[in-house]
């Protein structure tokens, strides 16, 4: 079982660069796990746009071990909060880029949890 | 994979409106409905008034055994008091509903004893609400983002006697489709979520898009209380809490905590 306040730190080991990011700056812990969360999705856009997209494998790997074996609380903060925060298009400004671009990244979980997305 | 009706099919993520005039209009879209979810082995979740679900269930065709079907828990029926007004008989909560949808159709699917949950909510027991519909639209808004999660589809039912001119306009705008005249048809004044909420935010301000959970805990921001207080003071968990923080975020365009209690503070000395 994976808990709540489990799922930031596990996300961030998967994907060392955002600890000397200015998201990471923001995401505080006072204001929440959603909020640390959609930062790193915030970051993971930023990875994508400059196609630096090495560490993707092993994030959206843990996506979906939290998926498949987190609490529901652990399930849902990765579904609303984190792939949520991942189709903020205002994120990918003009860049030409549109979140379907993780899509081959994405488990069997995560394309479970947003199998009928419209950018899917 | 068919809606029931004849020509008609039926989309996973569909979030289709359903005007009707009396309980004969409504039994005629909601039981074809049902009874292709039945028997296709799909999930399916029904709210309705009591009184309403024996002549309901009577017209759901003869192929289908029901009573089977709900002891199996196959098909499960609730009342407006279980459901849109669990929070009390004079507060409809949003977050309430979606986590309604999201414990009911997220346990069948993931037992994996189905492939899909065919939903569906007669509003009548809504009638209270046509005054102030705000909260009620929010929440039909955000069934299109829920829609996209898990292979499901909401059909929604109102009758039109019993809500006014300016709620069809606001169904109008949360619904990507309409089922007139035996069809379901494209909405062409249907906005997604994010363009219905920035319509609200012109219209009135984002203050408005806030459910009365997340005003509530957005004035506590406001007042410096921590996640873990706010949590304690409104009986909510710290995950709850965090969501709905979250939520407020992004409805109201705000990235710190900070331009948030400066928001709320600005609020207060307006009033």
């Amino acid at each position: 079982m994976i808990n709540y306040d489990e799922v930031f730190s596990l996300l961030v080991a998967a994907c060392p660069s955002f600890e000397h990011s200015t998201d990471s700056a923001q995401a505080e812990e006072d204001e929440g796990e959603f909020l640390r969360v959609g930062h790193l999705a915030f970051h993971l856009i930023e990875l994508l746009l400059s196609d630096e997209t090495d560490s993707f494998a092993a994030v959206f790997g843990i996506v979906d071990w939290v998926l498949a074996e987190g609490s529901a609380e652990s399930r849902m903060l990765v579904a609303d909060g984190f792939l949520h925060d991942l189709t903020s298009l205002d994120r990918y400004g003009d860049s030409g880029k549109l979140p379907s671009e993780f899509v081959p990244w994405l488990g069997p979980c995560a394309r479970r949890e947003l199998v009928i997305q419209p950018f899917l | 994979m068919t809606f029931g009706l004849p020509g008609v099919p039926l989309i996973p993520g569909d979030h289709i409106c359903a005007l009707y005039s009396g309980a004969h209009e409504r039994d005629a879209v909601l039981a074809p409905y049902l009874e292709a979810g039945l028997v296709a082995g799909d999930k399916c979740v029904c709210v309705i008034e009591a009184e309403d679900q024996r002549h309901l269930l009577a017209e759901v065709g003869s192929g289908v055994d029901v009573e089977t079907c709900i002891a199996s828990g196959q098909l499960e029926l609730f009342t407006s008091a279980e459901t849109y007004l669990r929070a009390g008989v004079a507060a409809f909560s949003v977050d309430g509903m979606v986590d309604f949808w999201n414990e009911s159709n997220g346990a069948a699917l993931t037992s994996g004893a189905f492939d899909f949950a065919r939903n569906a909510g007669d509003t009548t027991g809504l009638v209270a609400f046509a005054e102030d519909f705000g909260d009620f639209a929010t929440y039909e808004a955000e069934l299109n983002r829920m829609a996209m999660h898990h292979p499901r589809s909401f059909l929604c039912l109102y009758d039109v006697r019993l809500f006014g001119g300016g709620i069809v306009l606001e169904l109008l705008r949360t619904h990507p489709k309409l089922l007139r005249g035996g069809m379901v048809i494209d909405n062409p004044h249907y906005l997604t979520p994010d363009e219905y909420q920035a319509m609200r935010d012109r219209s009135g301000t984002g203050w408005t898009g806030l459910t009365t959970t997340e005003k509530a805990v957005a004035d506590l921001v406001g007042q410096g209380l921590t996640n873990d207080e706010i949590g304690d003071r409104l009986a909510l968990s710290r995950p709850l809490v965090d969501r709905d923080l979250h939520r407020i975020f992004r409805k109201l365009g705000v990235t710190t905590r900070t331009d948030l209690v400066r928001i709320v503070g600005e609020r207060a000395r307006e009033q």
